[in-house]
């Protein structure tokens, strides 16, 4: 369950956020690999088979049209490769079920799961044998800038019509930035199925229980985390080892709340000011008000984030910050009427920029590699966005997918769901997201400094500057490429 | 003669060159592969990586982390053997020869459980032992935290073992420990059974007490055993891998745990398989060095019975 979670929370977490408990199942499987490659590339004399890259027959095709936007062969194969983590594959399958449906097969869409995606399919993209459709997400998976030019870009998918929505296009019937995590240099390379909403959480009997409410400002949550201590409570908690960088989130997502977008361009430019602009700062300074006064739970910097979320979802702290997949992560040991439910980011001032603004970016990237029936894995993909399969996913998988409309105002009985979805409505026009800190791999020294910084032991100044020291860094490397942002 | 030339040469082909054939195709070629691969800026999916010389081993000096990670390596290197091998050989000592200063050489009372339970850490996988250290650890009711409290250390109840950054990397090998003293205990104990009760009760006789055993008689007998024990526990303390990944899963607090394995994963994670390569290749000549020279320097301290 923790898969799927930490790849999702890349946004927040950085490529460390997978590093968690996850490394288990590559051990478990290290032994696998270790027999399976020599014998998938072995044979070829050497792992990365010496140029062998003719060898790859693309299916023939039909001529393109309305109903057949990318000219598939209705009688082909589809090869679908899904990673098996916190949503399971079955919205996969089902999705699979459309296809046959759309073409009148059946079995036409081969969808296996994994949770070893780049262990099982390294081999296949060096041999030139990849699947048509990858849900390149988890611990595992593949490092895109690796496979950037092994991808089919997908524009033509938001092209083609959407199934079930009128004769309107699928990029019409996306939510408002759903495309932009995937998109490299102007192209669709990913597409991300799933969309999470970042925001604080909390569990709503709880606070009904104590008489708590829930805070809207910085200066609520402080009086908030003072009544909690009075009833031997604390406040947050942190798991350190590998996910204090939810802090670091929370932080730059109050600070783009307060100080409006413009914040957010000078971080993903690496501007050298980017970490001293006022909101952020104000930012800093309210958690290390949190943190001087002791309202974090003791010893965070010792746990993971599944042992920080079992003490948040045992009341023993009132609240968190992660993206919507956390009901997902600790379905099964979450009390039943917890009511776990979703929280605007508190304003750090009295008038913020953003009023019903949150961070909110879609994930779970999908990829169509240059393959075998690359079309195919298009109108793979198509089905899977059609309202029918999409609807049917948000209700399996009690999560929001980057189709509008699919999930009902009660969440199909999910109070976080529900509660995300309102605050996704009621902000689609202001909300934001970023991505400088997974694109240039910082999430691990992320993570490092933010446990220092939660644990007490670093100024809000020392914090600024290691922070900015990791973007300085990156941007004085010329080998690294970077991206900007208008 | 013909035939028993054949003979002869088919049975070298079969229990040599087969052998030697197998090996070279899936041990030699892959470690020469992963040399080349050293040397290139393989991304890990292309099929054509582009040769660049020596420029990730240029890299590998300058990268601070790496220097980091090899010293904590060096560190578990150095710890993880003295440790482990102190501790079995106590309690080798005292379930064989330990025991009652009368009648014949035997162990403490109860020997036989004793060996049997410390033996049980090491049947418990790699993995199993990191998650279960890591509950022993939770600074939120850890069994740890949880036994100093109630033994009236109550200011230590929710100290993070693994998150502060001077006590990380010891409670990560006390865990190491703990899983592989009972098996070097299992080994020392058979070696020392290989030696004459005679010279036990010789030095008995002589007026040897139990540490002046241990020291002078019975570790330069097995040092053939002790010499294997610190050539592997060096190794472990090599790797780490698995442990780290579990109890220290970004290299802990300030890296103070980070471990050339796992910072070379995480290379691999950004596809970067060149560059982790090189670190590969940087450990093997390492592990290999340090082998040699623990072999090397036993040599001249045999003991002839």
């Amino acid at each position: 369950m923790t898969d799927v979670t930490q790849q999702r929370t890349q946004a927040a977490a950085g490529p460390t956020g997978r590093s968690g408990v996850q490394r288990r199942s590559f051990l478990k499987l290290t032994l696998a690999a270790g027999v399976g490659a020599p014998l998938a590339t072995g044979l070829a004399g050497c792992a990365a088979g010496g140029g062998s890259s003719s060898g790859v027959k693309t299916v023939a095709g039909q001529a393109k049209s309305a109903s057949n936007p990318f000219g598939i062969d209705p009688a082909a194969k589809v090869d679908v490769v899904i990673f098996k983590g916190g949503f399971g594959d079955q919205y996969a399958v089902d999705a699979g079920k459309t296809y046959d449906t759309t073409w009148k097969g059946s079995g036409l869409a081969t969808v296996t799961s994994t949770t070893k995606i780049n262990t099982e399919l390294q081999p296949r993209f060096v041999g030139s044998n990849p699947p048509d459709v990858i849900d390149n997400s988890g611990a595992d998976s593949i490092s895109f800038a690796g496979i950037q030019d092994k991808v089919e870009t997908l524009d033509d998918l938001l092209e083609a019509p959407a199934i079930g929505f009128d004769g309107k296009k699928v990029k019409d019937i996306l939510i408002p930035g759903a495309t932009d995590p995937g998109t490299f240099n102007g192209h669709l390379l990913q597409m991300n199925y799933f969309y999470t909403v970042y925001s604080l959480w909390y569990g709503a009997k709880l606070f009904q229980t104590n008489g708590f409410t829930a805070p809207t400002t910085w200066d609520e949550v402080m009086a908030l985390g003072a009544a909690a201590k009075a009833k031997n409570l604390s406040l947050f908690v942190f798991g350190g080892q590998n996910a204090s960088s939810y802090y670091h989130e929370l932080a730059i997502s109050m600070a783009v709340r307060q100080g409006g977008k413009d914040v957010l361009k000078k971080l993903e430019n690496l501007d050298p000011d980017g970490y001293s602009q006022e909101p952020v700062q104000q930012a800093f300074t309210a958690l290390k008000k949190a943190v001087d006064a002791q309202y974090f739970l003791p010893g965070g910097s010792g746990m993971i984030h599944t042992q920080a979320q079992t003490q948040f979802v045992q009341g023993k702290a009132l609240l968190y910050p992660s993206g919507s997949w956390l009901e997902n992560e600790m379905i099964d040991i979450t009390p039943k009427d917890f009511a776990m439910t979703s929280l605007q980011v508190p304003a750090l001032g009295a008038s913020p920029a953003l009023k019903t603004g949150f961070h909110g970016a879609a994930g779970e990237p999908f990829i169509v590699p240059k393959g075998k029936n690359p079309a195919g894995g298009k109108e793979y993909l198509r089905n899977m966005l059609s309202k029918e399969a999409a609807t049917n996913t948000s209700k399996l998988v009690k999560s929001a997918t980057v189709v509008t409309g699919t999930v009902p105002e009660d969440g199909f009985g999910s109070t976080a769901l529900a509660s995300a979805t309102k605050i996704q409505n009621a902000g689609l026009k202001e909300a934001y997201d970023w991505r400088y800190n997974t694109f240039y791999g910082m999430g691990k020294q992320i993570v490092t400094i933010w446990n220092t910084f939660l644990s007490g032991g670093m100024s809000v100044s020392d914090l600024t500057t290691q922070l900015q020291g990791l973007s300085d860094k990156v941007k004085a490397d010329p080998s690294i490429k970077k991206f900007t942002v208008q | 003669m013909r035939g028993r030339n054949l003979e002869r040469i088919s049975f070298f082909a079969v229990f040599l060159g087969l052998p030697l054939a197998l090996y070279v195709f899936f041990v030699v070629s892959p470690i020469l592969q992963a040399f080349y691969y050293s040397l290139t800026d393989w991304s890990g999916y292309d099929a054509n990586p582009g040769f660049i010389g020596m420029t990730n081993y240029a890299n590998l000096l300058h990268d601070n982390l790496f220097w980091t990670a090899l010293r904590n390596n060096a560190v578990l290197a150095v710890v993880l053997p003295v440790v482990t091998i102190v501790l079995a050989l106590a309690l080798a000592t005292l379930v064989t020869v330990g025991g009652s200063s009368r009648g014949q050489t035997r162990g403490v009372t109860g020997a036989g459980v004793y060996r049997v339970v410390s033996f049980f850490p090491y049947t418990i996988p790699a993995i199993v032992t990191g998650i279960l250290w890591q509950q022993v650890y939770s600074p939120q009711g850890g069994l740890l935290n949880g036994f100093l409290s109630a033994i009236g250390f109550d200011n230590l109840a929710n100290t993070p073992w693994l998150g502060d950054p001077h006590l990380a990397l010891g409670a990560i090998i006390v865990a190491i420990v703990w899983s592989f003293v009972g098996f070097y205990m299992v080994l020392f104990v058979a070696a020392i059974k290989g030696i004459p009760a005679e010279i036990y009760e010789a030095s008995r006789l002589d007026g040897a007490g139990s540490l002046r055993t241990a020291v002078q008689i019975t570790v330069p007998l097995i040092r053939d055993n002790i010499n294997t024990a610190v050539v592997y526990m060096a190794i472990l303390g090599l790797d780490a891998f698995t442990y780290m990944a579990i109890l220290a899963p970004t290299g802990g607090p300030n890296n103070q745990a980070l471990v050339v394995t796992q910072y070379l994963y995480s290379n691999f994670t950004t596809a970067k398989y060149g560059y982790a390569i090189a670190m590969g290749v940087v450990l093997a000549l390492v592990t290999l060095l340090v082998s040699i020279g623990v072999l090397v320097s036993s040599r001249k301290q045999e003991v002839e019975l």
